[in-house]
């Protein structure tokens, strides 16, 4: 088709009418972050693809109940969410997320801001080993606003929870890091 | 020790540490695929057919018998408390058959397998609960076995049953249909809206977040409590009368 692209809401709206060409716009835009919601709870790169799969053709067939007025990834990611959990609750086992190997935070880019942080591999497996050991609610909010980069306003709406519970499982998640990494995690300068 | 302001910074930079993994190519292509698939269609639409039959069973039989004055109150609850309640001739669900209440956890765990506060009570008598179970649609059920302030229900060995689901949206919502000469009583429990159902076995359905209808024949069925608090739908079987009902309630406590 000639012209413009169109924006996500022509698109959703043409997906809603059954153009199914149209959601594979949206998944294209939307798979890389539904691929990284998939994979922080399977922990597993090629089941979390199935998930992020079969979590798009059930939003496909959810449509027709997403409502125009409300934010779409929100809603896109929740669904990617639940389909990942449905996964993985018969399972006891939690594999650790995988870290970049070779990080040297020394030899850090020059463009990196003062206040910018580069965390070692070693800093880093300790950091999400005690990020994974946070009670699920804690944990969650965790992810979501700081690995997912997103908004206490979208953490809510996936997590299905008020902004404000957000906020305080947020500052109180941080304190129990705090207090578990004690004096273990030293201050580098 | 780290103080707060400099560990905020470091989970932050752990974005960029994850190796995080990237969208095959063919991705969007597969789900088209499979959206276009008959065979999924298909199932999709039995899926609807099956929706609207049990919903279309529940309202309907409730509007038949419920007399104007629970209809209205059963109304009131439907927002309040996240169940509809309607009323069914079919016939009562084998009571304690197979209890099936999802896989066994640790007490302990708890607060590790699901994301919100799950309460339990801190009645020294019960004392904990003698199984914890995780449901497939993340709701937590807590048993106590029977003993003598505790009667069994039905053919099962368990006394208490207390149920904890997370409300994850308005579409949320539990439905409820009960047979004649049951006891319906609509209540006030810790401020919000609650209903205590007294008498024959129930079955209880409800649509999980994706809407899909879920069905839940295999409970206690025993009395029940149902209300919802702190965006959690609670449900408490008993065989015990609603006075001992209540008494349970108030001694439930956050785990942590």
């Amino acid at each position: 088709m000639e012209g413009r692209p169109l924006d996500e809401r022509e698109l959703i709206a043409s997906a809603q009418s059954g153009d199914t060409r149209a959601f594979e716009q949206l998944v294209r835009i939307h798979q890389e972050i539904a691929l990284r919601v998939a994979y922080l709870v399977v922990r597993n790169r090629s089941e979390a693809e199935d998930v992020t799969q079969d979590a798009f053709v059930k939003a496909y067939r959810s449509l027709g109940r997403f409502h125009d007025e409300s934010p779409f990834r929100p809603w896109l990611l929740r669904i990617v969410r639940n389909e990942a959990l449905n996964r993985v609750r018969s399972s006891t086992r939690r594999d650790r997320l995988a870290i970049q190997a070779g990080r040297d935070p020394v030899s850090g880019d020059a463009a990196l801001s003062p206040e910018a942080v580069v965390l070692t591999e070693e800093e880093s497996r300790q950091l999400l080993a005690l990020i994974d050991d946070l009670p699920e609610r804690y944990r969650a909010v965790v992810v979501h606003r700081y690995l997912l980069e997103m908004s206490e306003q979208e953490t809510s709406e996936i997590l299905g929870v008020p902004p404000g519970t957000v906020k305080s499982r947020t500052s109180r998640a941080l304190e129990r890091l705090r207090l578990r990494l004690g004096d273990e995690f030293e201050e580098r300068p | 020790m780290i103080d707060s302001s400099r560990l905020e910074p470091r989970v932050s930079a752990l974005v960029d540490a994850i190796d995080w993994p990237t969208p095959s190519p063919e991705l969007s292509a597969r789900v088209i695929a499979a959206i276009e698939s008959p065979s999924t269609r298909r199932g999709s639409q039995q899926w609807r057919r099956t929706a609207i039959a049990i919903a279309t069973v529940v309202v309907v039989t409730g509007v038949m018998v419920f007399s104007p004055s629970t209809r209205e109150a059963v109304a009131d609850l439907f927002d309040a408390a996240g169940i509809r309640i309607g009323l069914t001739t079919d016939p009562a669900p084998t009571i304690g058959a197979v209890l099936d209440l999802g896989d066994p956890i640790q007490f302990d765990d708890v607060e590790q397998v699901v994301d919100f506060e799950v309460r339990a009570p801190t009645d020294e008598e019960l004392g904990p609960p003698d199984g914890v179970y995780l449901g497939d649609h993340g709701e937590v059920t807590m048993v106590w076995t029977q003993r003598q302030a505790l009667p069994a229900a039905g053919d099962t060995d368990v006394g208490l049953l207390l149920a904890q689901r997370q409300v994850d949206s308005p579409r949320h919502i539990g439905d409820k249909a009960i047979g004649q000469g049951t006891e319906v009583r609509v209540l006030e429990v810790e401020g919000h809206a609650a209903v205590w159902i007294e008498g024959t076995p129930h079955t209880l359905t409800f649509l999980d977040s994706d809407e899909n209808p879920v069905e839940e024949t295999t409970r206690l069925a025993a009395n029940v409590l149902l209300w919802e608090a702190n965006g959690v739908n609670h449900r408490l079987e008993t065989r015990g009368d609603l006075e001992s009902a209540l008494a349970i309630v108030e001694t439930l406590e956050a785990l942590s």
